[in-house]
């Protein structure tokens, strides 16, 4: 009897972890401000998504809308196929990471991670395992007695993810969750979370401003931009393939080339730039731009060398080379007063600073976008 | 330890430096510091001190208090003391806690209310609550009109009369240390524990109610010691069954002109109220980790 009960257990949360989350057509209004603007997202199971968006862009009010802390003004969210728009906050059984970790004060650190158990009814005995087997998964085994004031920042942070995970949650949310940690220790638990992650099957999203961390983090990253989404791509997608100006701008660096689209032949387009010359790029999938339009190219400068002698391409001075360790990024002025980046591995171009150099890049590489383009 | 290291060690410039601030630090306390001796440790030590002189030195006026009559009065005013502070907790923390919920100009707004109050003198306020509750006052007329009684009641000169205004004049004492304990508690807790599970009530059980105890038993306190030396509200709405410590002092001093007397009233009422204080503080300070919160 009791191993089937166990055994039923095991099961349920064998299909808890790691479900699908589906966000369809939410938007939300804060007075006339438009927090979140018509986002669709289908997060697989076992899925790490990242919401990835300037401060202010609505990542946040989209994370607290999936928690349910806050509720949509339109649009629907299903959890695994049923309907969760309805469901407040304490019965979705997520998981959560805040930004200021959030434990409670007056509770030991294993207090606070059996706090999500006794919510749940789980009896005492059956809560000391779970308890201990969450503090020895985050390396904590020593410190369950201790207050969170006497614990380090990270092992708070620590504590706050064992508080989040120890009830097997069908959804992990984190908001900015390595906001207040230093760089060493925030790229130290990026890879415990990613293992905790791979290792639970659990399905995250991941609330950040940093790309770094998101591209680095992440199956998918969401683009949010002014409430909508920009973009929804794997990592790579995203920085090799930007769908917006503003995705190309925000992810990564990138240099832009102002003109106008003056003939189009399949997915590639003719841009005069503003300086007279033509360049050739890729036009954007799926979107059309109109003949005359004011656009822009976008290269990566990595896409980008420089050559010495000044040809018919862009061209300028070299002001400035610095060399960053694992690549050399050399910074060069336009005569329009514009900045352009090249960066190479270390060995790179042999141009000297203050010499006349013209900017090469395959046209493959060069990305046409409409310019000021929201989405 | 030889010379050279004493001086590398930069302890004796150390020292004077902490000497000098320790001088600026008296210099500064000094005028408050002689204004309480002076006006306020010397006249008490010498209205204490009456109790046990009598002639020489004696235990007479501690041991004429044994007798019931004084013991049931300190005994009602402790417990109606205790009374008074447990309604006023009671009633004032859904205040302090709209309060802490509030924006800043509802907080401001409410907190006015609460304090003006204060600015009205007891004894005039005393007074107007002899009006409501008096035999003819307010309050019978009104239930006298609502049909609830058929005879006007005797409210005046009860326990009941003097707990009620006594609750009236001293709740802000207990809204403020609450409100300023729940409103320093982050706001993210509240909603952490919704998140991990846990409803209105089980949220307010484990994580609010325990955050603000040390608010709780700071405003408990000061009602309760505040009350234990009430002499108006006690004197002019209370009657003989009600009669607390203060009022006897005041009459012993005053009509039986028995300084003496009053004045070892006085210290063993200072002692108890010193040793329920010292209880208060305990509790509060038992449970370490509430230092965290605060």
């Amino acid at each position: 009897m009791r191993e089937q009960q166990l055994r039923l257990a095991d099961d349920r949360t064998a299909r808890v972890a790691g479900r699908e989350m589906r966000v369809e057509a939410v938007s939300k209004k804060f007075g006339q401000a438009v927090a979140v603007d018509d986002v669709t997202l289908g997060i697989s199971a076992g899925e790490f998504v990242s919401l990835l968006g300037p401060s202010g862009s609505g990542k946040s009010t989209l994370l607290m809308i999936i928690a349910g802390f806050e509720q949509p003004d339109s649009g629907e969210l299903f959890l695994g196929g049923e309907r969760l728009t309805d469901i407040p906050p304490h019965r979705r059984n997520f998981g959560h990471v805040f930004q200021k970790y959030a434990l409670f004060p007056h509770m030991t650190a294993a207090e606070n991670i059996a706090f999500p158990l006794k919510m749940r009814g789980i009896e005492k005995a059956k809560r000391g395992p779970m308890v201990a087997n969450a503090l020895e998964r985050m390396r904590l085994s020593a410190l369950g007695e201790r207050l969170p004031h006497q614990l380090s920042g990270g092992q708070q942070q620590r504590v706050a993810l064992a508080r989040a995970i120890v009830f097997q949650p069908a959804l992990l949310l984190m908001d900015e969750p390595l906001g207040a940690l230093d760089k060493k220790l925030r790229e130290e638990m990026q890879i415990e979370i990613k293992q905790i992650q791979r290792e639970l099957g659990i399905t995250v999203v991941f609330v950040t401003h940093d790309q770094d961390e998101a591209l680095s983090l992440s199956d998918r990253v969401a683009v949010i931009n002014q409430g909508g989404l920009s973009q929804f791509a794997t990592p790579r997608e995203l920085y090799d393939r930007p769908s917006s100006r503003f995705v190309a701008d925000f992810v990564g660096d990138n240099n832009f080339f102002p003109g106008q689209l003056i003939a189009t032949a399949g997915r590639k387009g003719q841009v005069k730039l503003d300086g007279g010359k033509v360049l050739a790029g890729q036009l954007p999938e799926g979107k059309s731009i109109a003949l005359g339009a004011k656009v822009e190219i976008a290269v990566r400068p990595e896409a980008v060398s420089l050559n010495s002698k000044p040809d018919s391409r862009v061209s300028g001075t070299l002001i400035d080379v610095q060399f960053t360790g694992g690549t050399t990024t050399r910074i060069v002025r336009h005569a329009s007063g514009a900045i352009y980046l090249s960066r190479a591995l270390s060995a790179g171009s042999h141009a000297a600073q203050g010499d006349a150099v013209s900017l090469q890049w395959d046209e493959t590489s060069a990305f046409i976008y409409p310019a000021d383009g929201r989405a | 330890m030889t010379a050279a290291s004493i001086v590398s060690s930069g302890r004796p410039l150390r020292l004077a430096l902490g000497n000098r601030r320790a001088l600026v630090a008296l210099l500064l306390l000094a005028p408050a510091l002689v204004l309480y001796v002076a006006l306020y440790f010397v006249p008490l030590f010498d209205f204490l001190s009456l109790s046990v002189v009598d002639g020489g030195l004696s235990t007479a006026h501690f041991s004429t208090l044994l007798d019931m009559t004084y013991l049931s009065v300190l005994w009602r005013t402790l417990w109606m003391s205790a009374l008074v502070g447990a309604i006023c907790t009671a009633l004032g923390f859904p205040v302090a806690y709209l309060m802490s919920r509030s924006s800043a100009i509802g907080a401001a707004a409410i907190g006015a209310c609460v304090m003006v109050p204060l600015w009205t003198s007891v004894l005039l306020r005393t007074y107007a609550w002899t009006v409501v509750l008096q035999y003819r006052g307010v309050l019978n007329d009104l239930l006298l009109t609502l049909g609830l009684i058929d005879q006007p009641l005797r409210f005046m000169y009860s326990k009941g009369a003097v707990i009620t205004v006594m609750v009236h004049v001293l709740l802000p004492y207990v809204v403020l240390p609450l409100y300023t304990n729940l409103a320093s508690i982050p706001r993210e807790l509240p909603t952490a524990a919704r998140g991990l599970g846990a409803t209105g009530l089980r949220i307010f059980i484990h994580v609010t109610l325990p955050l603000c105890l040390p608010g709780v038993i700071a405003g408990f306190t000061l009602v309760f010691v505040l009350s234990t030396g009430f002499f108006v509200v006690p004197s002019l709405v209370g009657g003989p069954a009600s009669m607390m410590v203060a009022t006897l002092i005041g009459r012993e001093i005053s009509e039986n002109l028995n300084w003496a007397q009053g004045a070892a009233m006085s210290v063993v009422l200072l002692a108890t109220a010193t040793v329920c204080l010292a209880m208060l503080s305990r509790l509060r300070h038992m449970d370490k980790r509430q230092g965290s919160a605060a």
